[in-house]
């Protein structure tokens, strides 16, 4: 018998570890392990008023601070029964794209690709292929730069409230935004041919995976929660169908299907769950290697849809007008809501309980990553059984990687609810 | 030679190492030793200067922070959670089991009664503030150093920087609290420029007169309640806004 570990887990978002144990040649046990230590989230916007949790749950996460902040929205306004105008609907989706182009660039550029070229870092890497850092550079670059035009800040924004914007964006800002923007499509486009003619382990996993779908839009806030293996869900049913449980070893909690199954978030869910939503060259493009259902692949999904949301933002602000008022009044009151959206790294859950002046009473918060834990495990033991590499642990971090999960964000997550 | 750095991160959320990944010029003049969220070392060794982003909060984390200062010539703490605790310090107000008790099984979760600033545990030669630091105050302190110059950090309300922007005053003109006279600034005045009351991420200035800002906030009619709240931030464990959420204010003299 031998116990390995890889401590601590490097190039992922956030502090973890893995354990392996091998008795004579099969792994018999495979533990991922969150030890980052938990900041009690739910517990600090208890007696906060809504335009102050969304600051608060922001601090979550340095990546996505933007769906945190969206997610929350969505639960008080609808707690409050507001309804969104078409144009800050759509300032917010632009603004969530930005966000995503900025968490997958940092993911795809300067965690995961130097795993494709040997390298043990970007750093690296940029040493020999200069041209693709400056690619993910000038993407991520640009990303930021929706956020900050949009959202006033690109880590932790300022601009966003329930109901709307406090100020709309400026509109000499949004045309010299789009320039860079422009550019920045060729250079989307360069990357997705780069990592489509990466060389991948051939590996294909049975996943189930879940994600947002609304059978039109590329799915950021739209439509209902759906499942590949054929299922469809409202979202005021997740907490019927999913569940969360702690395990000793971890800061976050795990979640499975109810019926005891591990599931799949993320950019490889939804891209197979919405593959036909995409633009139609992208559809025309991929359309033989989907679905994906190979782990190391998952970098081509964050490479679409920093392209999609390229082109999508141009949409969306070469045609709104900025005149508009920034945001809806709206009135506190009593009641329950909850808001689930795409982030970056897949399905995020809010669920707010609040008094009759808005204040939280009770909240409860389920992270991509936390959801991924279990998926996670599962696709390490199948590899690391039907593979048996060489080095165990080196293809076990990299395995982890391809998920890119964010422990920082999965850490903070315990659930009030569940007070005697 | 170039200078070797190490970023580390204790408890946070990773946006203030995040500024690190966009600033080229930092990874191609610094010879990078040490930073998880970068590159695959796992062992710390000894570096010239270090960045530690994040409060400490872990028995872990306390130690881990001795280690760094141990092997490390300078240290800079950056970011409000490594400056002040960060937002995670509002559970310092309460009894610790107050929030363990929210766990299934709370025997499972090791942590310290309370989120401190890394001053607290070992010499801190530099703080950068900010939730998260802005990058151009970071940037020139990398430039500094490099040319071992002393770094300029920002030590002044941020009402000064609302006042260069030519922003109208959003509590003189609307009426709407602003934490901006008792905030250091730094940011580029964020808030005030979407016509929204400054909220303090960036932390207090040296010697900053929060008891006439109470005050004033309570001639606008703002509850109590609300005005612990407005305090109750990412700085809330700082020595000056503390005294607003330990309800220690006491009536400024005239």
């Amino acid at each position: 018998m031998k116990n390995l570990k890889i401590d601590p887990l490097t190039r992922v978002e956030g502090l973890g570890r893995v354990y392996l144990r091998e008795r004579e040649g099969r792994y018999e046990f495979v533990r991922l392990e969150i030890y980052e230590a938990p900041r009690f989230f739910e517990k600090l916007v208890v007696g906060k008023k809504p335009n102050q949790v969304l600051d608060i749950v922001a601090r979550i996460c340095g990546l996505c601070p933007v769906a945190y902040q969206i997610t929350a929205s969505e639960a008080f306004e609808r707690i409050f029964e507001i309804k969104i105008p078409e144009h800050i609907y759509k300032l917010r989706r632009a603004l969530y794209l930005g966000e995503w182009i900025s968490s997958h660039s940092a993911h795809v550029f300067f965690l995961h690709l130097p795993d494709f070229f040997k390298k043990e870092s970007f750093i690296e890497l940029a040493k020999e292929k200069k041209n693709i850092l400056e690619i993910g550079l000038y993407i991520r670059k640009t990303g930021n730069r929706v956020i900050d035009v949009i959202g006033g800040r690109h880590v932790h924004p300022v601009n966003l409230k329930v109901g709307g914007f406090y100020t709309m964006p400026e509109e000499k800002d949004v045309e010299s935004l789009l320039k860079e923007i422009e550019v920045a499509v060729e250079k989307a486009e360069e990357a997705l041919e780069l990592v489509i003619s990466l060389e991948y382990p051939e590996i294909e996993l049975d996943y189930e995976f879940i994600s947002l779908y609304s059978g039109e839009l590329y799915p950021i806030v739209e439509g209902e929660i759906k499942s590949s293996k054929g299922w469809k869900i409202k979202k005021e049913d997740y907490e019927k169908f999913f569940e969360e449980y702690q395990e000793p070893h971890s800061t976050a909690l795990y979640s499975r299907i109810k019926n005891g199954k591990f599931y799949l978030v993320g950019p490889l869910s939804r891209f197979n769950n919405n593959f036909h939503n995409l633009d139609v060259n992208i559809v025309k493009k991929l359309k033989g290697i989907y679905p994906i259902k190979n782990p190391f692949m998952s970098i081509i999904p964050r490479v679409v849809e920093i392209l999609y949301g390229f082109r999508e933002i141009l949409k969306i602000l070469t045609s709104i007008d900025l005149k508009q008022e920034p945001s809806v009044e709206w009135k506190p009151k009593e009641g329950e809501g909850l808001g689930v959206t795409e982030a970056p790294r897949g399905i995020l859950y809010h669920k707010y309980t609040v008094d009759e002046k808005g204040k939280v009473l009770q909240a409860k918060i389920v992270p991509p990553t936390s959801q991924n834990q279990g998926i996670m495990e599962e696709t390490l033991y199948h590899i690391l059984n039907k593979v048996k590499p060489e080095d165990p642990l080196e293809v076990s971090e990299k395995v982890v990687r391809t998920f890119d999960p964010c422990i920082s964000c999965a850490t903070h997550f315990l659930n009030v609810v569940r007070l005697p | 030679m170039k200078p070797k750095v190490g970023i580390i991160k204790l408890s946070s959320c990773d946006g203030c190492q995040a500024v690190f990944l966009d600033l080229h010029e930092f990874w191609e003049n610094f010879e990078v030793d040490f930073w998880i969220l970068g590159k695959t070392k796992r062992t710390l060794t000894s570096l010239d200067i270090a960045f530690i982003e994040g409060s400490v909060s872990t028995p872990e984390e306390e130690e881990f922070v001795k280690e760094v200062r141990s092997k490390t010539k300078t240290l800079v703490a950056i970011g409000a959670c490594a400056t002040s605790g960060g937002i995670q310090a509002l559970r310092n107000f309460e009894e610790i089991h107050e929030y363990l008790k929210i766990y299934p099984k709370p025997n499972y979760i090791k942590i310290l009664d309370k989120s401190t600033p890394v001053k607290s545990h070992v010499k801190v030669d530099y703080e950068i503030h900010g939730c998260p630091i802005n990058s151009r105050i970071l940037e020139n302190f990398l430039k500094a150093y490099l040319h071992n110059k002393r770094p300029y950090i920002p030590d002044f309300p941020l009402c000064m920087e609302c006042k260069r922007k030519m922003n109208v005053c959003v509590m003189d003109a609307y009426g709407i609290p602003c934490l901006g006279p008792v905030t250091r600034a730094g940011c580029g005045s964020l808030c005030p420029s979407v016509k929204r009351g400054c909220y303090g991420c960036f932390g207090p200035f040296s010697g900053a007169n929060v008891e006439v800002l109470v005050e004033w906030f309570k001639k606008l009619g703002i509850s109590d309640e609300d005005i612990k709240n407005m305090f109750s931030n990412e700085n809330s464990y700082s020595e000056e806004f503390r005294k607003v959420l330990e309800g220690k204010i006491e009536k400024p003299k005239d």
